[in-house]
């Protein structure tokens, strides 16, 4: 994409810089959630999206091509999710795979669910969003009757994206919360954060850690399947460089947002991925070949996760009035990468280790 | 009433058998109601294991654990929580830091009640009521409900799981060495709450201790250990005669002191 027709082109700009990053933001801000819960609220480094997401995209793009109600897409898209979720959970409780590797293993079936699918459709699975129903277009077919003027057609068939997005994700949201709060939901944070705790309490962590990857998979199959149904195909590589996405716009959502309550944890992966999106439109223009963008959002998520290093040790050194011990620069360092190192230890292996 | 009946228990290093480690070697105990027992021994002497079998950390490889009629031997740790408080000498393991202390006393309520998952965490009845717990502490901890425990010092916390422990009225409670990782003022503190809170609910208790001034001034009967085995167990007016020096004279009797934490 060149610089100059942006400027020129109205419809094109408004398109690259609000839309696209909006609609993305908030479609693919659902999968954020789905790795939010198993990754921060679970404490796991579930990699399975990148191999649930493609899969579900060209499941999708099979049943709105074959005109089944976008609706009951969207609910055999979570349900396809949780089933993958709770199998990955299985392999961690029953046979004992460390999750990263259970994820892994998660990925690479769910991917070759999706090779298999793409071979039987010989490589064409997609529909016309013109003459098939999806949950974007039931409401751009309505305003679409209101007036035939393409001006109109043109910001309406946006807004009605727009619209449909930012409804489920508010819905999502708040349903979320309230999950989170209720004595359910409490429970599986606490199996998160805390086993020996949780256990002494009477949760059962294997049972937790069950509920919650199955809600975390329904939650990327959901978002899976609105990516679908909003790009009118499914293709394999769909899935690549998910985890990175969604890393990269929870951990820009806590160092806007920060994470100290829970609701706060919970709109930073939404905010996260708004602006992350909109942090990519900005990078697309530097890459101007137009085969960078992958190799900016790795180096991306790499400057993020640098950055949120030093704000914490910043702020470990400089605490607010009254709060906590003021540490010398080198002591929060050294504090900051212990805690690091031990989160990475708790992330792949599934351990439990208290901090 | 807590029986343990002929408990063994080896872990196995490695492959080699020599390398193995006989944790506990056959033993065999009674709580009865309200009884307050004190448990000390050098490292490695098997206490430990034993208050980990009790709660169902490992499983035993003979015998058995009987809660009031009950064979609680082969039940998961958080199938015993219905029935069993305890409290940890990390004293960050028994609180979560990252969530607000309302939060954590919710979850600590609910233990061994029956279950409605859904229905909301935290009511307004229950902050009402947690205050109530928390103002004879005298910590003031009834005004911090929305702070994360990871704000709290360690006596606090300490303090905050004991009461978690407690508050669902268990059958049993098992204390250990929960005071090993406070400084001494707090250690001293934390062990006064404790002595209160036993006192006041009538738990039967079983607290492994690593001071033996502690050992002897709480609780109505006291335990030695020794290798895996009870090797010394007194209650009532003999307990209350004891000295420091006469556990000392007796460690050095059943086997050689292994930890310098007695001596000093």
């Amino acid at each position: 994409m060149s610089f100059l027709p942006l400027v020129f082109d109205f419809a094109a700009s408004l398109r690259s810089f609000m839309i696209n990053p909006l609609v993305n933001g908030l479609i693919l801000g659902i999968m954020v959630l789905g790795v939010f819960i198993s990754f921060r609220i679970l404490n796991i480094a579930d990699l399975s999206v990148e191999g649930i997401l493609p899969m579900i995209t060209m499941v999708t793009a099979v049943f709105i091509d074959m005109d089944v109600n976008p609706i009951l897409v969207l609910l055999i898209s979570m349900a396809l999710g949780a089933i993958v979720g709770i199998l990955n959970a299985l392999l961690t409780v029953y046979l004992k795979i460390p999750p990263l590797l259970s994820g892994i293993i998660m990925m690479a079936l769910t991917f070759g669910v999706a090779i298999m699918i793409n071979s039987l459709k010989a490589g064409q699975v997609s529909f016309d969003a013109n003459s098939h129903l999806t949950v974007f277009n039931w409401l751009r077919n309505l305003l679409f009757q209101i007036s035939d003027n393409n001006v109109f057609r043109f910001y309406a068939s946006y807004l009605s994206y727009i619209l449909v997005a930012a409804l489920l994700m508010v819905i999502i949201g708040f349903a979320l919360y309230f999950f989170f709060g209720t004595e359910l939901g409490m429970s599986i944070r606490a199996a998160g954060k805390n086993k020996e705790m949780a256990e002494a309490n009477g949760i059962s962590t294997n049972k937790m850690s069950i509920i919650a990857l199955a809600i975390s998979g329904a939650l990327i199959g959901f978002a899976s399947s609105l990516y679908g149904q909003h790009n009118g195909m499914g293709l394999p590589t769909d899935g690549q460089g998910m985890i990175v996405i969604a890393l990269s716009s929870l951990f820009l959502g806590e160092i806007v947002i920060g994470a100290r309550t829970f609701k706060r944890s919970l709109l930073s992966a939404i905010i996260g991925s708004l602006l992350y999106w909109y942090v990519i439109q900005v990078l697309m223009l530097l890459d101007t070949q137009g085969y960078m963008l992958s190799v900016y959002k790795a180096l991306l998520l790499i400057a993020i996760i640098v950055l949120q290093f030093g704000i914490s040790v910043f702020k470990k050194s400089h605490p607010k009035g009254g709060e906590g011990v003021k540490r010398s620069k080198k002591e929060a360092l050294k504090e900051k990468g212990e805690e690091v190192a031990m989160n990475i230890k708790r992330l792949c292996l599934g351990g439990n280790y208290v901090c | 009433m807590l029986e343990v009946l002929d408990l063994h228990k080896t872990f196995h290093l490695d492959d080699n058998p020599l390398n193995d480690k006989k944790a506990l070697q056959g033993v065999n105990l009674t709580v009865k109601e309200g009884d307050f027992i004190t448990v000390i021994g050098s490292n490695g002497s098997g206490k430990t294991t034993l208050l980990n079998l009790i709660a169902g950390t490992f499983l035993p490889d003979e015998g058995k654990i009987i809660l009031n009629d009950k064979d609680i031997t082969k039940l998961k740790v958080y199938q015993r929580a219905k029935y069993i408080g305890r409290v940890f000498q990390d004293p960050r393991v028994g609180t979560i830091a990252d969530i607000s202390l309302f939060e954590n006393l919710s979850i600590a309520s609910r233990r061994g009640k029956p279950q409605s998952p859904l229905r909301y965490a935290l009511t307004k009845e229950m902050e009402r009521e947690f205050k109530k717990v928390l103002s004879p502490l005298g910590l003031g901890l009834e005004d911090r409900l929305s702070a994360p425990m990871g704000t709290f010092s360690g006596g606090q916390r300490q303090s905050v799981t004991l009461l978690m422990a407690t508050m669902a009225e268990p059958e049993l409670l098992l204390l250990d060495e929960h005071t090993a990782a406070l400084d001494p003022g707090t250690a001293k503190t934390v062990m006064e709450l404790t002595d209160r809170i036993v006192n006041e609910s009538k738990i039967p208790t079983i607290m492994i201790t690593h001071n033996m001034k502690d050992a002897i001034k709480y609780g109505n009967r006291l335990i030695m250990m020794d290798n895996g085995k009870i090797v010394y167990s007194c209650e009532g007016q003999e307990k209350r005669n004891l000295k420091p020096k006469d556990l000392i004279d007796r460690f050095s009797s059943t086997g050689e002191i292994r930890d310098s934490d007695f001596l000093s």
